[in-house]
């Protein structure tokens, strides 16, 4: 999940919420771009590390 | 009298003794946990009497046959509460399984509150402690006692036994059953119980009998261990891809469609989707060449592949086959002939092969509607079929191929763990429902075993499981109801080049028949959404998922930068929705 708002407009960021890790902070969105691309690409089987 | 235990120590006692009797001897503790025991290896009741030299292993909880003992006393507990509370009830069998234990009768279903008063009534009855006494009678006599105490279907079981045997019966206080054994000495040795479920069963899994009322419970030593097997089974009814599927709107089902034909939702069919590029995309790297062939086909293809004979009421038949003048059609239930006739589209040189086919194809087969279930037991699936056309040479190298394929695909998608290897072999005692000889079944039997040896695959062997045509290597895999299910198979063939008068010009320019693989990547993709489903509780891999992510703006105000960050995920090829809900995020 990204969470958008005055800040993240401003600066071109996203804020992630995932479900492997909770709150990822804000992130640059082509960052973020790149990052779940690969994790696609791959086919990444990732670790839940958060329980909500 | 001289006993071996199974530390290696050795008893000597001066007379015979009952095996109980033996273990008090051991200890008290042991004594008091004992369910069973093992008498040179075959297991026997505690109250056998022994004498003479043996091998003694005294069986607890802990073992599987003592655990199987511990909970078909505890179905015999069932039973007796079920009379006490319904005499009318008739009883059938109810042995232990790997879960715990049931019983089937002939009464009408029990609901919650019916269950929870039986388990009550169970409780009761442990608490008085009855001691199981075992007795023996002749056949004629059993059946008589049975008939007096109108018992129809244990007449019925002691009848199917031979003229001349003796019958053994337990009873417990006001209670007394037909069984073979072993049981616990007393009720009172049974700590931890729970009734889970009623549902109907047929006597003696014919659908042709009466159906029964069968109560499933369990039986544990420690209530800790219960509460831990009760946690597991809401844990398990969280993740059955028939109720999670159906509430994620993955797939649906409706009546006036019918049974066995979901309907996958957008979010399923994207994920079928996902997986179906995936494997389509994979196979070509592997030299697979796609095909696209019919959905149905005259029944004279049937006739030549055999599927007529063998696997007619399996097939949605269109046309009326008694009408001499009608067309008859069938829809296809597997790919194979279709897939034969592309590769006879040409005359082949061994140069040519092998000849790898595959086709996301579409089949179809009839099965009884009682056995539809959710995704898994459907009439209508899509499944990632392939066909290899091979050189005897070849067969190692591309059932090796196979293989490997499907080993991928598990562990791409995290499943290699969860599988089990089965040889499925033919029924030799049934000849007549395969094609070729017992020399060929032996032979391709015997190489599919040096392969997988080879393979390094740890692998079971089953007889009469293989197709008509061939031997198989299943992949089995389990749901969350430890219920055994056939992912993947790859079959090796010899019977069905001939029957379609396949060939190949080898190097000394002779025609000679070639070899067919009959096989799949990961199966049928209705299947496989299920497996994963159950397998990650709904929570995919992000690949796999049908919203990769949500966008979220905190207020309306943030709308138009929620679009364009949704804008460069979809640009990206990423799944992403956004979520304008105006309410604001915490
Ligand atoms: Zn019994
Ligand atoms: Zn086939």
């Amino acid at each position: 999940m990204l969470v958008v708002g005055q800040k993240e407009e401003e600066e071109g960021k996203v804020s992630v919420r995932s479900r492997y890790l909770g709150d990822e902070g804000m992130k640059d969105l082509n960052e973020f771009i790149d990052a779940i691309c690969r994790e696609i690409r791959t086919k990444e089987i990732r670790k839940i590390e958060v329980t909500e | 009298m001289k006993i071996t235990l199974k530390d290696g120590s050795v008893k000597e006692y001066a007379e015979a003794m009952r095996i109980i009797d033996i273990a008090k001897d051991i200890s008290e503790g042991l004594a008091r946990n004992a369910c069973a025991a093992e008498l040179d290896g075959k297991v026997v009741d505690l109250r056998t009497v022994v004498d003479g030299e043996h091998a003694l292993n005294i069986l607890t909880f802990n073992d599987e046959a003592g655990k199987a003992a511990y909970r078909h006393t505890t179905s015999h507990v069932l039973a007796q509460a079920v009379k006490r509370l319904y005499p009318e009830a008739k009883l059938a069998i109810g042995p232990s399984i790997d879960t715990g234990f049931y019983y089937d009768f002939d009464c009408p279903p029990f609901d919650r509150e019916a269950l929870d008063a039986l388990e009550k009534e169970m409780k009761k009855i442990i608490k008085e402690g009855e001691e199981l006494e075992y007795f023996t009678m002749p056949r004629e006599e059993a059946i008589k006692f049975m008939e007096e105490k109108e018992e129809p279907y244990k007449v019925e079981l002691i009848k199917d036994l031979p003229e001349d045997s003796v019958i053994s019966f337990y009873r417990q206080g006001d209670f007394t059953d037909l069984c073979a054994g072993p049981h616990l000495m007393s009720t009172k040795g049974i700590k931890a119980i729970k009734l889970i479920s009623s549902s109907g069963a047929y006597w003696r899994g014919n659908e042709k009998n009466k159906m029964l009322t069968r109560v499933y419970g369990t039986a544990y030593t420690k209530n800790a261990d219960l509460d831990a097997y009760l946690e597991h089974l809401e844990d398990i009814k969280k993740r059955d891809h028939n109720k999670l599927g159906r509430e994620m709107e993955l797939f649906a089902t409706v009546d006036v469609i019918g049974q066995g034909l979901p309907l996958l939702m957008p979010k399923g069919a994207k994920i079928i989707q996902t997986m179906q590029r995936w494997i389509e995309d994979e196979e070509e790297k592997r030299g697979y060449m796609r095909t696209k062939t019919p959905l149905m086909a005259k029944k004279d293809l049937y006739v030549i592949s055999d599927h007529w004979n063998h696997y007619k009421e399996g097939m949605f038949v269109l046309g009326d086959e008694n009408d001499p003048n009608a067309e008859v059609f069938a829809l296809r239930p597997m790919t194979c002939p279709f897939q034969y006739y592309v590769y006879k589209q040409s005359q082949k040189s061994y140069r040519d092969l092998p000849c790898r086919y595959g086709e996301t194809s579409t089949l179809f087969r009839n099965e009884d509607s009682g056995e539809m279930h959710g995704l898994t037991r459907v009439r209508q699936f899509t499944i990632s079929e392939g066909h290899l056309v091979v050189t005897p040479e070849q067969i190692e190298e591309e059932f090796y191929g196979c293989v490997d394929l499907a080993k991928y695909c598990l562990t791409t998608l995290g499943l290699q763990d969860d599988v089990t290897y089965r040889l499925s072999k033919w029924d030799p005692n049934n000849k007549e429902k395969y094609l070729g000889d017992a020399e060929q079944w032996d032979k391709t039997q015997q190489r599919m075993r040096e392969i997988l040896t080879h393979l390094g695959i740890d692998f079971t062997e089953e007889e009469g499981e293989a197709a008509f045509y061939g031997p198989k290597l299943d992949i089995q895999a389990k749901n969350v109801y430890g219920k055994e299910d056939t992912m993947i198979t790859i079959q090796l063939d010899f019977a069905l080049a001939e029957r379609f008068d396949m060939f190949y010009i080898d190097a000394n320019g002779e025609k000679k028949r070639p070899f067919i693989i009959h096989r799949t990547s990961i199966g049928c993709y209705e299947r496989t959404l299920a497996w994963l489903i159950e397998k990650y509780a709904g929570q995919f891999p992000t690949w796999l998922c049908p919203e990769q992510v949500r966008v979220l703006p905190i207020s309306e105000k943030y709308n138009d930068y929620a679009q364009k960050v949704k804008a460069a995920l979809s640009e990206n090829g990423i799944l992403a929705t956004t979520d304008e809900r105006s309410e604001k995020i915490g």
